[in-house]
């Protein structure tokens, strides 16, 4: 445990120690079930509007602001929540063209996201663009295998997250895909592309290890799977050791319900991605059983329904 | 409280932080993924809807102009589609029109067309910027018949890339074969000019054997602003756009 956070502890515990002899499990009762609903999207694309009524395939689907009715209305129920992006924000409908990402980013501020990462397609508006752009954001941007030091964005994203949710602490991490090939170098610039697992794996390790998070999560623009050999959300799962959950994109993947894949402790790593264009709203309700036991009581192995 | 008291204290607390310390055991997941347009009762959110609304003026404005009309829907697919030869043959017309020179062939890359299909009937400018946001430009390059074959080789092994119908070859395991430009066989020394997005020449998709060519033509030119003037030309000569199939790449079993 590190310092800072033990010395924390102590002191929460030794005011409360102080208002009475309390016994240990007045702190930790019995289980307790902390339900937090995970919220996300991906490949958003500029659609703003839902797709027109044109007879192609998507018409009348998606679009921004009933999308943000049922955020709220899942928000009623949902006592702890987190809505979240995985990247490829911009680019796809003239709303990009025009502004330049302005709309796209004032509306998930609106929406309340709490983060997002970045997808190869918001370099479109050059680095300096999505600069100009973050004003408008009022949520972080997430990434611990892109080296922004020698760019605009230095010191402007985040390389981790942490939410404390009902007392779960959950930790937020996020990888982009190699943009040397996919993107200009005159967009991304002195952008460095690092080893995504490499890094992933270790702000995930960080976060569970030293910052004492209970779930780690990782948004990734990786993409779902590749039949030929380029790293993806299934490679990053299987060769994670403190990754949980990853919240994918790119692919542009619908499922019909997440994917589990085991790590390299033989543990599950959950999968999910919603499509694209924002048709679909994932969602993840995590159930967590918080006891001082080391068994869980209520766990059934992570039967996902 | 004395010192001897206070670290009692303390260590009876660390025991409990790290022996008892509650732990928190996913139970379960529940996924509950939801495509909200499917539901009918669901009414847009008023403060987003009003944050749009002077956006969507300003692009209406300037995207809902229809520029022309296509006769059936246009598909892409690979790999030849009827929206893939639409923008080759929309860039090689631009081309010509451009360079006055002779060229080979145009090309357009795959994945550079964003929307699955358009409808036929009447056409937007808008819906050109949905086909094509990107800003890329149009590229003259001269390749020798190597350099060309190389370049076919790329885009066949990755399925098949919209060309001009000037070009026109087979696909045999996986290989380009027969290749014909112009309805001549291509010759490894002869010296081929072509036109192509920036994206591609600039190395985009791992071809970056192309940022090599040293004779080599930037233009203003926006890929999306040829598309749009080949359908208007088409408009102002009162036809309607209809691109088809015709085997410019087939496969052979
Ligand atoms: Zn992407």
């Amino acid at each position: 445990m590190q310092r800072r956070t033990f010395l924390k502890r102590v002191s929460t515990a030794s005011s409360l120690m102080a208002l009475g002899a309390l016994p240990a499990e007045a702190f930790y009762g019995a289980e307790e079930l902390t339900r937090i609903t995970i919220m996300h999207t991906n490949d958003m694309h500029s659609r703003i509007e839902p797709f027109p009524m044109d007879g192609t395939r998507y018409e009348g689907r998606g679009g921004v602001a009933r999308r943000a009715a049922m955020i709220t209305n899942i928000r009623k129920e949902a006592e702890h929540s987190l809505l979240l992006d995985a990247g490829d924000i911009f680019q796809g409908t003239p709303y990009f063209n025009l502004f330049g990402g302005e709309v796209e980013f004032k509306i998930m501020s609106k929406m309340g996201y709490d983060a997002a990462t970045f997808g190869n397609h918001d370099f479109d508006g050059g680095i300096d663009g999505f600069e100009r752009q973050m004003p408008y954001a009022n949520f972080p941007f997430v990434i611990s295998n892109y080296d922004f030091r020698n760019t605009i964005l230095n010191e402007k994203t985040k390389e981790y997250l942490i939410f404390e949710k009902g007392g779960v602490k959950i930790g937020l991490t996020g990888v982009g895909i190699e943009l040397k090939g996919m993107v200009p170098k005159s967009l991304y610039k002195e952008t460095q592309y690092l080893d995504p697992i490499k890094n992933a794996n270790r702000v995930a390790k960080m976060l569970k290890k030293e910052l004492d998070c209970d779930y780690v999560i990782c948004l990734s623009h990786l993409g779902f799977k590749y039949d030929e050999d380029k790293v993806s959300d299934h490679d990053l799962a299987a060769q994670s050791r403190d990754i949980d959950m990853i919240i994918g994109g790119h692919t542009h993947t619908f499922l019909d319900a997440p994917v589990v894949v085991k790590n390299k402790r033989k543990k599950p790593v959950i999968i999910n991605q919603a499509g694209w264009a924002g048709i679909v709203l994932g969602r993840l309700d995590l159930v967590f059983e918080r006891n001082k036991k080391n068994k869980c009581v209520t766990c059934q192995n992570q039967l996902i329904g | 409280m004395t010192n001897l008291r206070i670290l009692v204290m303390l260590l009876s607390i660390a025991f409990l932080t790290t022996h008892c310390k509650p732990k928190q055991h996913l139970a379960k997941v529940e996924s509950k993924s939801q495509e909200f347009s499917k539901d009918k009762n669901l009414s847009a959110d008023e403060e987003i809807q009003e944050l749009i609304e002077p956006y969507k003026k300003l692009t209406d404005q300037q995207m809902n102009r229809v520029i022309g009309e296509f006769t059936e829907e246009i598909i892409k697919a690979q790999p030849e589609s009827t929206m893939g030869n639409f923008c080759a043959d929309a860039l090689y017309k631009t081309a010509k029109d451009y360079n006055g020179d002779s060229i080979a062939f145009a090309i357009q890359n795959y994945g550079g067309m964003r929307v699955p299909t358009i409808p036929g009937g009447e056409v937007t400018r808008g819906k050109m910027y949905e086909l094509m946001p990107f800003e890329n430009r149009m590229v003259f390059l001269d390749l020798n018949g190597k350099e060309v074959l190389r370049l076919i080789e790329h885009i066949t092994a990755r399925g098949g890339w919209p060309v001009s119908a000037s070009l026109r070859y087979e696909i045999y395991n996986d290989k380009p074969i027969g290749i014909k430009i112009h309805g001549d066989a291509l010759e490894e020394e002869k010296i081929y000019k072509i036109v192509l997005p920036d994206y591609i020449a600039n190395g985009g998709d791992n071809l970056d054997f192309l940022t090599k060519i040293e004779s080599r033509k930037d233009t203003d030119k926006l890929i999306r602003k040829a598309f749009i003037e080949y359908i208007l030309e088409h408009t102002f000569a009162g036809i309607q756009v209809n691109p088809q199939l015709d085997g410019r790449i087939s496969v052979k079993e």
